[in-house]
């Protein structure tokens, strides 16, 4: 307890690291899914966009509780896909990492394909056809031209949706339950909170500033990208 | 067309607020605000309708672990009342000069419950660390049925055993209902939690000897002035008429 | 064989129908007509960009779209090097690697146009490590021009090559074209709204009015009215 850095304990960075660890997870996750959908809703119209869209963005709008529960009863041990997981392959979902993963995932997922989307809308769908015209493949065209013209709201679209991640708390809770990797910075925060005593106060505060200090700092990474997508764009 | 409907929306709540204002403040009487252990929820709303039934002063209660609603007590929360399911919380409050008076009102006992149709067959405590139970759902620590199971888990030498599986609840109905969902295979409650939830069965009744007696004190808050609705209440809850009540829900009453 | 024939309908969104049909034999063929007369959309269509609603392409012995069979080559089988009237040269990429954006995508023993040469030919060396977006016009359309050869084409297509350079300019450009046209002997479309253009440049001249072929023939035939 007693080393310390940035007035932090080997404990309290534990559960900054662990918080970090579980977005950057749930990010590399969603990130081809969040590139397709982005991409599709930027390009293609289809019967349904306007449902597919509401229903995308329903986990931004919809309480963080009833999300968890519903990924619960969707992936759980006994839920309609769950159980199916786990009769057949002997996955756990529920009540493990990997649900806090997945819910982080879920939860940020509007967030990461709307920057997405708004990148793609802010580039020339002709230098696809371009790429194409020469000689280009569509999946290596989309590589190689589309994808890197809208990488600046890719990595906005990125880091916003961790910096949502870091803050996941109810979907986490309904979904992941409480358990020592599962215990992010949200979580332990509400736990502390929840345990009288000078000593789980004082821990609550280190945690509550080093929130502060990750979301101000992915904040302030999402908008320098944000900012330089649009120079480029504008260029 | 937009902008006339848009108009008509905006007109619409205005009217409302002013109907919402206009009805002019009704004497109603200030609630008495109870915070109550997770565990007592049926009960004592039970008792506080009762109450507002026979007094006409509204009861408004408040639910969750008993630690953390200590917190928000000792935080500034406007509570008239807590009841707590462990002495500790109130202690903490009696050491924080925030408590005017106290009496233990109920016991209750400890049980590890199990989904309804599990056939893993826990008797004893020491059937959890069974590999099927993989995962065993207890209330946070501090939070006094998180509390009472790692004493007894620890006392009947098998907490090192399924430490790894443990699976935290923020109180002991959410505990009840990882349960109840058949996502942990087996969890501790309080007999009482376990009567109103038809999907677990009682696996074991633990020992009482293996834990701190599970007595709940009832806590009459210090506030300035103390309120003559909120002592009627403290003392409606110590009644007969309340005990019944809590009997009736599985409480044991300390009398 | 003849080196192109095509024969396509195509209904706009705004009731407009085309329905332009030609063939030619000719090195260099201008497709001339007043602007909005549909003349991209011929190009977009060979370049497999835009699909027809009916009709069919033929470029040399190989069919690029037949609504019949269901032919339809996609963009990149059909071998065309489509240098486009507003470029559209890659942001993200310097003048080297638009210029080799297609030359990559070849097969090694199918690289006809060597990379120097053009580099020469086009007085790009200069240019190779810039941004598209630092480039004045008449270097964009250089390297737009370049880019289009180096993909080996069967068939370049020129969209209104001189429509964004400044008008001193525009005879230097022109040469450029005539040098590589003289060096690599590419046949080629070349869509102008400019009847001195099109007699200076085309052996072969289509006509194009309202999404039709009003006339077709020796540049001395069909732009003597005009």
């Amino acid at each position: 307890m007693s080393e310390s850095f940035l007035g932090l304990t080997a404990e309290d960075w534990q559960a900054v690291w662990l918080s970090v660890r579980v977005s950057l997870a749930a990010v590399a996750l969603s990130l081809p899914f969040g590139v397709a959908a982005g991409w599709v809703l930027a390009r293609k119209s289809f019967p349904g966009k306007a449902l597919a869209e509401t229903l995308l963005n329903l986990p931004l709008v919809m309480p963080p509780v009833v999300t968890g529960l519903l990924l619960l009863y969707l992936l759980g041990k006994r839920g309609w896909i769950g159980s199916w997981l786990y009769h057949w392959f002997g996955l756990e979902i529920a009540l493990t990492w990997r649900a806090a993963v997945l819910a982080v995932a879920v939860m940020g997922f509007p967030l990461m394909v709307r920057a997405i989307r708004l990148a793609f809308e802010g580039t020339d769908p002709r230098l696809y056809q371009a790429a194409r015209s020469l000689g280009a493949r569509p999946l290596d065209a989309f590589l190689t031209v589309s994808l890197p013209l809208a990488r600046n709201g890719v990595i906005a679209g990125i880091v916003l949706s961790f910096a949502r991640g870091l803050g996941e708390f109810g979907a986490t809770l309904m979904f992941a339950g409480i358990r020592p990797e599962t215990r992010m910075l949200a979580i332990e925060v509400y736990i502390l909170n929840n345990q009288p005593g000078a000593a789980y106060e004082e821990r609550m505060w280190r945690l509550v500033a080093a929130s502060a200090l990750l979301a101000f700092a992915a904040l302030a990474a999402s908008e320098h990208f944000a900012r330089r997508g649009r120079r480029h764009a504008s260029a | 067309m937009r902008l006339h409907s848009a108009t008509c929306w905006i007109l619409a709540c205005v009217l409302a607020g002013c109907g919402f204002q206009g009805g002019g403040p009704e004497r109603r009487p200030e609630p008495v605000i109870v915070f109550a252990a997770a565990s007592t929820k049926e009960a004592v709303e039970q008792a506080a309708r009762d109450f507002q039934g026979q007094t006409d002063t509204p009861v408004e209660v408040s639910l969750g672990p008993s630690s953390g609603l200590a917190k928000q007590i000792e935080q500034g929360a406007s509570a008239d009342l807590f009841l707590s399911a462990d002495q500790a919380s109130a202690d903490y409050l009696a050491a924080k000069q925030l408590v005017s008076e106290r009496r233990n009102l109920l016991t209750n006992r400890l049980v590890v419950v199990v989904p309804a149709d599990s056939d893993v067959g826990v008797r004893e405590l020491r059937d959890l660390a069974d590999p099927r139970i993989r995962r065993l759902a207890l209330a946070e620590p501090k939070v006094p049925a998180g509390e009472y199971a790692r004493q007894a888990l620890r006392k009947a030498g098998v907490w090192d055993k399924v430490e790894g599986r443990v699976v935290g609840g923020i109180d002991v109905r959410a505990t009840l209902q990882f349960v109840a969902r058949g996502e942990a295979e087996a969890g501790f409650v309080y007999r009482t939690d376990a009567l109103g939830q038809s999907k677990v069965r009682v696996a074991v009744e633990v020992e009482p000897g293996l834990h701190d007696p599970i007595r709940y004190p009832l806590v009459l808050l210090r506030r300035e002035p103390i309120r003559e609705a909120a002592r009627r209440f403290y003392e409606y809850l110590g009644s007969e008429k309340a005990a019944g009540v809590f009997e009736h829900a599985g409480f044991g009453v300390d009398r | 064989m003849p080196l192109l024939e095509f024969s396509c309908q195509l209904q706009y969104p705004s009731g407009f129908r085309a329905e332009p049909a030609f063939v030619t034999e000719a090195p260099v063929t201008a497709l001339f007509g007043p602007s909005g007369s549909g003349k991209t959309s011929i190009l977009s269509m060979i370049a497999g960009l835009r699909r027809p609603d009916a009709g069919f392409i033929r470029l040399g012995a190989r069919l690029l779209f037949d609504s019949r069979t269901g032919a339809n080559l996609p963009p990149e089988k059909r071998r065309v090097g489509y240098v486009f009237q507003d470029h559209l040269l890659f942001p993200h990429l310097d003048v080297r690697g638009n210029l080799l954006y297609g030359w990559r995508r070849r097969a090694r023993a199918a690289r006809a146009v060597d990379f120097d040469k053009v580099v020469r030919v086009l007085e790009l060396a200069d240019l190779l490590k810039r941004l598209p977006q630092s480039l004045s016009g008449g270097q964009r359309q250089r390297v737009a021009l370049g880019r289009g050869l180096l993909c080996g084409p069967e068939l370049l297509l020129l969209d209104e090559p001189l429509s964004s350079v400044d008008d001193e300019l525009k005879q230097r450009v022109l040469d450029y074209i005539r040098r590589v046209l003289e060096e690599w002997r590419v046949p080629t479309l070349y869509v102008t709204h400019n009847p001195a253009e099109a007699r200076q440049m085309a052996g072969w001249v289509v006509r194009i009015d309202q999404g039709r072929v009003s006339a077709a023939g020796r540049p001395e035939q069909v732009l003597t009215e005009v």
